[in-house]
C-alpha cells in the first residue's frame, strides 16, 4: 500500500525536524509551532497505534516487541536511523505524560532505547510492581521520581504496621544508577533515617523532597538533607510521622542558604489566592472565618473544618466564584454526632461555585435531591468524595438508600476520575457507576451493596478503572473472579471485612499468576477460636496488584502472598 | 433495600461501654473486631442502642495525623515491647477500655506478637515464635511500674505515662524485689521507692 503507517511516521518526521530547526527550537513562534507540533503528535500517536496493532501489543502490557518481519518490511530496515538520535529525542520531548511516552517505547529498539535514555520524570504507582533495579536500568537520567507505597486504606490503619512500602531499595538503586536525581516523591512509604542519609549525600544536584504520609524517619534524617543538600530548593513535608527530636535539625541549613524557596513542615501552606488550608483550626470563630474568606474572591482551593457551618459555606459560595478545590473536614469523629455542614451547605456550594471540580466533604447526612441538584449544577467534577459519618445511613428525607443521588453523579459528571460513596447504597449505585462512570479511574467503597453483583457491575463497566478498594461489603469470591483479566488493567484492588474466602483468592493466584495475592491476617490463630458454623474462613485483608517483579521477599509474617 | 443497616450500623458495635473489669479477658468470645463486630451488631441492636462513641477501626476515614492534630485530650503514650527494634505510640483517649487497648497494642506489634487464650478465659500476649508470654506494665505519673489492668480504666487513661510488655520472666524477678508498686501499697504509702527504670 502506497502510504503506510511507516511511510507516514517518516513524513512526520522529518515535518517536525525541519519545524524545530527552523523555528529555531522550543519557545520561537510559539503559536503557529505549538499548531504544527500537536498536528505532528496526533499523527505520529496514529501511527503508533497502527505500528502496535501490528504487533498484537495489547493496552497495559509493557512487553517490548522484537521488531517483527512485517514491522520490518513496513519501516524499511534503517528507517530509524535516518534521523539522528538527537532529533527523535527532541521530538519525544514534547510528550510530557508518562503514558505517551511508555507507548513511544513500545514502537520499536530503538524508540525504546532513545525515549529511556532521555525520560526525566519517571512515576511508580506501587513501589512493587516493578523492581527498583530495574527503573534505575532503564532510566538513568531521570531527574524527578515518584514513588508510592502502601494502600490507601493504610492512611486510615487498615494496613498493620511492617507490612512493607520501604523507601530504602528506591533510593539504594537510585544512588547506584541514577546520579543526576534533582526531586524525589514519595507518598506512604517507610522512610528511615539512614536511606535519608543517603540520599543527601548521592545526589549532587538534588533540590527538592515530598514526603507525604510517610513514616520511619526522625528529624536526624531531616538534618541530614538540611546539612548536605547544598542545592535544596524544596522541602515538603505532609502528615508524616516523624519522630521528633528536637528543632535542631533546622540549624542545619547552612548560613549560606540562599537556595530553599518552599519550605513546608506545617499545616498551613499557600498564599491566599491560590489556596487556604484552615482544617487544622478549630479554635477559629466561625464568623471571622467567614468573614476572612469573603475577602478571599479569587480563592480556588479551600480545605476547612465543619464548623465553618452551612452558613459559612454560603458566604464561600458567594464570595468564591473561582474556586475549583474545596474539601470540608470532620471536627467531630462521632459517627451519631453532630455536624454544622449539612447537604444544604453542599447545595450551595454548587450553585455559586461553577468551576468546583474536586470535592471532599464529611457531613453528618445527605439527600438524593440535594445530590441530584449538585450532579446538574457541577457537570465538571472530576474528584468527587463524599464521607456520611454514619455507616449506611439512608437519605434522611425520604429514607431510602442514596443511590439515585450518586448516580446522578456518574451520570452528568462525564470526567469523573475519581470517587468515594457512602451512606445506605444498594447493588443498583453500582449498575449506574458501571454504565456512567466511563472515566472512573478510582472508586472507594465502604459498608455498601446488598451481593456480588454490585461489584461485578464496576468491574464489567469501568473501562478505566485503576484503582478500587473496597471494606466492609458483602461482596464474595464471586465478585473476585467474575472478571479476573481485569487485574491485569488495573493498579491494585483492596477489601477488607468482604466475604472473601482463602478459597477464592488460591484460585485467583492460580488464574492470574501476573498479580500478586496478599492476604493480610493479622489475627493468625483467634480466627481458629470462633465458631465456624461450616463455613469457609473468611479473608480479613486482601490486596491484589499486578506486578512484574513477582512475590516481595520483603513482607512480614502476617502477609501470605499466594 | 439493605439489611444491615436496619437500626444499628453493620460494623460498628458494643465495644463502646466503659470495661471496668480489673482483667484483660475480652467481653466477647471473639477477638477479631472487624468481623465479630458483624456478628454482633445484631446483639447491640437489642441490648443497647448505638452509642454515639461507637465505631469501626479506621472510620471515618481521617488520617491519624489529622485526628491526633484535633483531639485535644489525645493521650498519645509510647508503647515498648522488649525484644522488639521498634516504638509505637497510642492513643489512649482513642480506645473504650482494656480490651480494646489489647487489641490494639497487637495490631502494632503484630509481627512479634500473637494473642492467646488463657485457661481462665483470659486474653494474652504472647511472642509469636516463642510463645512466652507478655506482662504489659505502665509507668504511672509518680515514675511507678504498675500492672497493666489494676486499676479502672479511666483511671489509667489518666494517669498512664507509657507502656512496656515486659517478657514474663523480666517481670516476676521485679516483682520478686518489690519494684513493683500494688494500688493498695500506694494508697498505704508503704511501699519501697524502685530504683529507676529506663
Amino acid at each position: 500500500m502506497g502510504f503506510g503507517p511507516g511511510r507516514s511516521q517518516s513524513f512526520f518526521l522529518v515535518l517536525a525536524a525541519a519545524r524545530s530547526e527552523k523555528l529555531g527550537g522550543r519557545g520561537s513562534h510559539v503559536q503557529i509551532g505549538y499548531e504544527w507540533q500537536m498536528c505532528f503528535f496526533v499523527c505520529l500517536l496514529i501511527s503508533c497505534w497502527f505500528l502496535g496493532e501490528r504487533n498484537n501489543l495489547e493496552t497495559g502490557r509493557k512487553r517490548i516487541p522484537s521488531c517483527s518481519s512485517s514491522s520490518k518490511a513496513v519501516l524499511g530496515e534503517g528507517t530509524m536511523t535516518y534521523f539522528p538520535e538527537e532529533v527523535v529525542e527532541h521530538i519525544f520531548s514534547f510528550l510530557p505524560a508518562q503514558r505517551d511516552r511508555n507507548t513511544v517505547s513500545l514502537v520499536c529498539k530503538v524508540w525504546y532505547e532513545i525515549e529511556r535514555l532521555s525520560r526525566r520524570s519517571v512515576f511508580v504507582g506501587n513501589c512493587y510492581a516493578v523492581r527498583a533495579e530495574r527503573v534505575a536500568l532503564r532510566f538513568p537520567n531521570v531527574r524527578a521520581l515518584t514513588v508510592k507505597g502502601k494502600p490507601h486504606f493504610a492512611d486510615f490503619n487498615l494496613v498493620p504496621p511492617d507490612w512493607g512500602g520501604y523507601a530504602g531499595p528506591w533510593i539504594e538503586a537510585a544512588a547506584r544508577g541514577c546520579v543526576g536525581l534533582e526531586e524525589l516523591r514519595m507518598k506512604r512509604m517507610v522512610v528511615s533515617d539512614e536511606s535519608l542519609e543517603l540520599l543527601s549525600r548521592s545526589f549532587p544536584r538534588f533540590r527538592a523532597l515530598v514526603l507525604i504520609s510517610c513514616e520511619g524517619f526522625s528529624t536526624d534524617g531531616l538534618a541530614a538533607i538540611a546539612s548536605h543538600c547544598k542545592l535544596l530548593s524544596e522541602l515538603d513535608l505532609q502528615e508524616n510521622e516523624v519522630e521528633d527530636r528536637g528543632p535542631r535539625w533546622l540549624s542545619c541549613f547552612p548560613d549560606s542558604c540562599t537556595s530553599l524557596v518552599s519550605l513546608n513542615f506545617a499545616c498551613i501552606k499557600g498564599e491566599v489566592n491560590a489556596g487556604l488550608n484552615l482544617s487544622y483550626a478549630p479554635t477559629l470563630d466561625a464568623s471571622d472565618l467567614t468573614k476572612m474568606i469573603s475577602r478571599c474572591v479569587k480563592l480556588q482551593r479551600l480545605w476547612v473544618l465543619d464548623c465553618i457551618s452551612d452558613k459559612g459555606l454560603q458566604v464561600v459560595a458567594s464570595s468564591c466564584k473561582d474556586l475549583q478545590e474545596l474539601r470540608v473536614f470532620p471536627s467531630d469523629f462521632y459517627v451519631a454526632g453532630y455536624s454544622a455542614v449539612t447537604e444544604e451547605g453542599l447545595v450551595a456550594i454548587s450553585l455559586g461555585c461553577p468551576k468546583l471540580n474536586s470535592l471532599l466533604y464529611f457531613c453528618h447526612q445527605m439527600t438524593n435531591a440535594a445530590l441530584i441538584t449538585v450532579a446538574k449544577n457541577c457537570p465538571n467534577f472530576t474528584r468527587f468524595r463524599l464521607c456520611i459519618l454514619e455507616p449506611g445511613k439512608p437519605d434522611v428525607m425520604t429514607n431510602q438508600p442514596l443511590d439515585e443521588g450518586f448516580g446522578a453523579i456518574v451520570r452528568e459528571c462525564k470526567g469523573l476520575r475519581r470517587l468515594s460513596i457512602s451512606g445506605l447504597l444498594t447493588d443498583k449505585v453500582f449498575m449506574y457507576i458501571g454504565k456512567y462512570a466511563k472515566q472512573l479511574e478510582m472508586l472507594s467503597i465502604a459498608f455498601a451493596g446488598d451481593s456480588d453483583k454490585g461489584m461485578m457491575h464496576v468491574m464489567n463497566g469501568c473501562k478505566n478503572l485503576r484503582k478500587l478498594e473496597i471494606r466492609d461489603s458483602p461482596f464474595g469470591d464471586a465478585a473476585l473472579l467474575g472478571n479476573v483479566a481485569k487485574y491485569e488493567t488495573m493498579r491494585s484492588l483492596w477489601m477488607s471485612s468482604c466475604n472473601v474466602t482463602l478459597k477464592g483468592c488460591q484460585v485467583l493466584a492460580s488464574k492470574m499468576p501476573m498479580l500478586n495475592i496478599e492476604v493480610i491476617n493479622e489475627w493468625d490463630g483467634c480466627n481458629e477460636m470462633e465458631e465456624n458454623h461450616g463455613e469457609l474462613p473468611k479473608v480479613e485483608k486482601l490486596y491484589v496488584y499486578r506486578t512484574t517483579a513477582g512475590a516481595r521477599d520483603d513482607a512480614p509474617n502476617f502477609v501470605k502472598i499466594l | 433495600m439493605s439489611t444491615s443497616s436496619a437500626e444499628s450500623s453493620p460494623a460498628v458495635s458494643g465495644l463502646d461501654y466503659d470495661d471496668t473489669a480489673l482483667t484483660l479477658a475480652l467481653p466477647g468470645s471473639s477477638t477479631d473486631p472487624a468481623g465479630a463486630d458483624r456478628k454482633r451488631a445484631a446483639h447491640a441492636a437489642h441490648d443497647k442502642p448505638p452509642s454515639s462513641k461507637a465505631r469501626a477501626v479506621g472510620w471515618p476515614p481521617v488520617r491519624a495525623y489529622r485526628r491526633n492534630a484535633l483531639r485535644e485530650d489525645a493521650k498519645l503514650v509510647k508503647v515498648a515491647v522488649d525484644g522488639a527494634p521498634y516504638l509505637r505510640k497510642v492513643d489512649l483517649a482513642a480506645h473504650d477500655g482494656y480490651a480494646d487497648l489489647l487489641c490494639a497494642v497487637h495490631g502494632m506489634f503484630a509481627s512479634c506478637l500473637a494473642i492467646r487464650r488463657g485457661a481462665d478465659d483470659g486474653t494474652k500476649l504472647v511472642d509469636s515464635i516463642t510463645d512466652a508470654e507478655y506482662v504489659p506494665t505502665y509507668e504511672d505519673k509518680d515514675g511507678d511500674w504498675m500492672l497493666v489492668g489494676d486499676v479502672p480504666w479511666k483511671m489509667f487513661v489518666e494517669s498512664c505515662k507509657r507502656i512496656r510488655l515486659m517478657k514474663s520472666s523480666e517481670a516476676v524477678n521485679l516483682f520478686h524485689n518489690q519494684k513493683f508498686v500494688t494500688p493498695g501499697q500506694k494508697s498505704a504509702g508503704t511501699y519501697v521507692p524502685q530504683l529507676k527504670t529506663k
